[in-house]
Parts: structure tokens; sequence; C-alpha cells
């Protein structure tokens, strides 16, 4: 394509510019957006912090302000972006000029950059996981071992031992039963799980058929413009199912007709439980009181942290949804649409690995 | 450019396979409460089902195959692998006390 022979840029205000040489898009508006977010979260962390104990969050306004001008900050890095680059709407694709990504377009590589830094934050809450998961004795084998550590030392009551999120989702635990699959027996506290499960893949499906759609050149521009905007709306309704199932996972519960389900809240799954009494499975009436905050804190930490890229990806798909009712997509710039899929398929890939690690096992 | 999978969309094939895999995955579970398969088989389940999912989603609806720039940014994929591998290492498979013997400067209390 040969925008630049056709259009004349001149040097802006919001950032330099020289793309009628050829020249990559050259942006402040990724560093800016880096500091804010550091700045943000250097405030967020000095805002919440634990007691002396450890039992506890003691909240600090002193440290509003830190997290305000953060915010304030991350906030004008993507207005600066935004002004760059809406005067193209995607029309225009800068390629890049270095090895090893020559002649890929720029805006491609740098999503596939960014998803690589987010894959290593989630490889971080991933790793905190399996060390802890092997690290850490399950409250079922200290049970069956009469309530005696591997290496002999008694249980505690208070000790911190593993109770996996699945205990209380897919295991044993549950009272009820009432959904049968050819003859196996499914907790209902499974349900909310297993239906995002196949929510982020429908929503995964329907963005590639928005962006195949959005490069379809025999539809006329209404047909096109309305198809679009369909799949992209019914992405950002599964995104919406995704994340209220997960807040009735977490905090309500449900009990419609036969199915029933408390929350993991109401289960007393919470990262402050130190004195959770832990039955396990085949004692009768015994059980240990069981420290349940480095399980709880861990499946809390991965899941919400999966579930605010949920929440970013629904920001951006209410703007383009927003955008493809009023025809803003085309074959030449539906480029948008796989940029944005590139980061939702990222999502629904953690997804795959959070729940069987999380959720089933 | 439309890419086919034995002869049908490849988009529609892979989500009908994840489909698929995700009911298999969840059926796996329900016989594991049920003690009709061994802990063992259900954690072979879940990692096989888990990397085949994985696959599709990357090289199907993120395009690191069929595409003309796929293999260099299949290469840029696999970047942080090395990074991973080594926290993998480090800190996912260290004892749980270890950051107990970390110097003051290192912690936050």
């Amino acid at each position: 394509m040969s925008y630049d022979d056709d259009h004349e840029h001149h040097g802006s205000p919001w950032g330099p510019h020289d793309w009628s040489h050829g020249a990559p898009h050259n942006s402040w508006a990724p560093i800016i957006v880096s500091l804010g977010i550091g700045v943000f979260l250097f405030g967020f962390a000095s805002t919440f912090a634990m007691n002396e104990t450890m039992d506890n969050t003691i909240y600090s306004a002193g440290s509003l302000p830190i997290v305000l001008v953060g915010f304030a900050i991350i906030l004008s890095g993507f207005l600066i972006w935004w002004r760059q680059d809406i005067s193209f709407e995607g029309h225009y694709e800068p390629k890049s000029s270095g090895v090893p990504f020559k002649n890929i377009d720029i805006r491609k590589v740098g999503i596939w950059v960014f998803l690589m830094s987010e894959m290593m934050v989630f490889s971080t809450l991933f790793s905190t996981y399996i060390r802890y998961r092997i690290g850490t004795e399950s409250c079922q084998a200290i049970l069956d071992n009469h309530s005696t550590f591997s290496n002999g030392v008694p249980f505690t009551p208070g000790d911190a031992c593993w109770i996996p999120a699945s205990y209380f989702i897919a295991g044993s635990h549950s009272e009820s039963w009432t959904i049968s699959l050819g003859g196996f027996g499914l907790p209902d506290t499974l349900v909310p799980g297993a239906i995002n499960t196949f929510a982020l893949i429908i929503s995964s499906f329907t963005v590639v058929m928005a962006l195949q759609t959005a490069k379809r050149e025999d539809l006329d521009a209404d047909e096109r413009s309305r198809k679009v905007r369909n799949y992209l709306a019914a992405t950002l309704v599964l995104a919406t199912l995704f994340l209220t199932l997960k807040m009735i996972e977490w905090f309500i519960g449900f009990n419609i007709g036969p199915f029933h389900a408390p929350s993991l809240m109401e289960d007393g799954y919470t990262i402050h439980n130190t004195a959770y009494p832990f039955a396990g499975s085949g004692h009768g009436e015994e059980h240990l009181t069981a420290n349940l905050r480095l399980s709880a804190s861990t499946f809390y930490v991965a899941t919400g942290t999966h579930g605010a890229h949920v929440f970013g990806g629904m920001v951006a798909l209410s703007y383009m949804t927003f955008k493809a009712h009023k025809g803003g997509y085309s074959p030449s710039n539906a480029v948008s649409i796989e940029y944005f899929g590139l980061y939702w398929h990222f999502v629904d890939l953690v997804w795959v690995l959070v729940f069987p690690a999380f959720y089933l096992y | 450019m439309s890419h086919t999978i034995f002869g049908k969309d490849a988009y529609n094939m892979n989500f009908a396979m994840l489909m698929i895999l995700t009911v298999i995955e969840v059926g796996a579970v329900a016989a594991s409460v049920q003690e009709i398969i061994t802990s063992q088989m259900i954690i072979f389940v879940l990692v096989s089902i888990g990397i085949v999912k994985f696959l599709g989603i990357a090289f199907i609806f993120m395009h690191l195959r069929m595409e003309e720039d796929s293999n260099i940014l299949t290469m840029t994929a696999l970047f942080p692998v090395f990074f991973i591998g080594i926290m993998i290492a480090v800190i996912a498979l260290t004892s749980p006390a270890s950051p107990d013997s970390l110097p003051a400067w290192c912690r936050f209390w």
C-alpha cells in the first residue's frame, strides 16, 4: 500500500511523526504509559499492605494521590496514542524496517511483543502456583497420615497445608450432584467454570468470524458492518457472561431449580481464613484446622489477574462494537480486529491453562 | 485468505476441536471424582488436552501457522520460553521456605 504517497504528514505536537519518509511510527506514548503503570503500581502496592501478624489488610489512604497520578499518566499516554492513530483509522500500516521483523506490520510485531510480556506475567503466577503446590503438603495427605506431616512433625491447628480450589469446585466437597454426564456425576459447583470455558472458546471463534467478515469484499458495506457488529457484540456478551459467572462463583453462589452451589467465599475459601475445618474424605468426624491463606491467595491472584484481562478486553470490545455499528470497519482496516483478536485469543489461551490447573486438578 | 484443514474451514475445524476437547476435559474430571480413573491418569489427560488446545488456539486462531509472517512470529512467541524455563527451574521447583533466607533488602518486611 502506498499510503505515504497519497497523504501529507506534518510534524505533530502529539509525537514525532516521519511517516512520509518511510520511518516507523515513532511515538512517546508507550514510554509514558509504562511510566504511568510504574507509578500506579507503586502507589497501589503502598495503599494496601498486610499487618504485622500477616492476617489482615491495612488500608493507607496516604498513597492514594500516587495511585491517581499514575492513573492520570496512563490515561494521557493512551490519549496521545489514540490521537496519533485516530486520523488513519487503521488504513495505514507502517512496516517494520529492522531485522528480524523487516516488512512485517509494525503494530502486529508490537502486539506480539506485548503478548510475550504478558506471557511472563502469567508465567510468574504459574511458577508461584507450581512451587507452592509441589512444596506445600496437601491437607488430605496430612489427614491420611493421622494429622502428621510427612517428616513426622505433628500438625498443629492453624498450620498451612494445601487445599486446591478444585476441592471446592470440582471435588468431593460438593453436596449437590444433579448434573449427570453419561452416568458420571458432575458437581454443580463446576458449572460456572465449565460454562466460562465454553464461553471463552466461543468468543475466540466470534472474534475470528468478525475478522473474516470484515475482510469480505463481496458484501455490501451495510451488511458487512452489521455482521461485524453482531460478531463483536456476541463476543462482548460472552465476556460479560464470563465475568458475571466469575462473580457468582466467588461471591454469590447460585440456587436455580435443581442446581445449587455455594460461593467460594461462603465455603470459607478466603485469603484470610486461618482456621478452615478440613474434613477431607474417608475420615468420619476427623478434621484438620487448616490455614488456607496460601492456596486461596494463589488461586485468587492468578484467576483475578486473568479476569482483569477479560475486563480490559471488554472495554476495547465496547469501543469496537460501537465503531462497527457506525460502519467503521472495511477490508482495508480490518487489521484492528486482528490485533484485538490476538489479545483476546491470548486471554483464551491463558484460561486453557488456568482452568485445568486451578479448577479441575 | 481462507485456510482449510481436511477440506473444511480451518477456523470452524479448530473451534469444533476445542469444544470437543473441553467436553472430554470436564467429563474426565467427573470420572476422576467418581474414582473411575486415577489421579495420575487425570493429570495426564488434563496436561495432554491443555497442550493440544493451546497449540490449536496459537496456530490457527492466532495465525502462527499458515501466514507469510508465521515463522518469525512463532520465533517471537517462543522467545520468552527461555525465561519461563529459568523461572520454573529457579522459582517453581525450589523449596517454599527459600524466601525466608533472602537478605533483608530483598523483602518488604
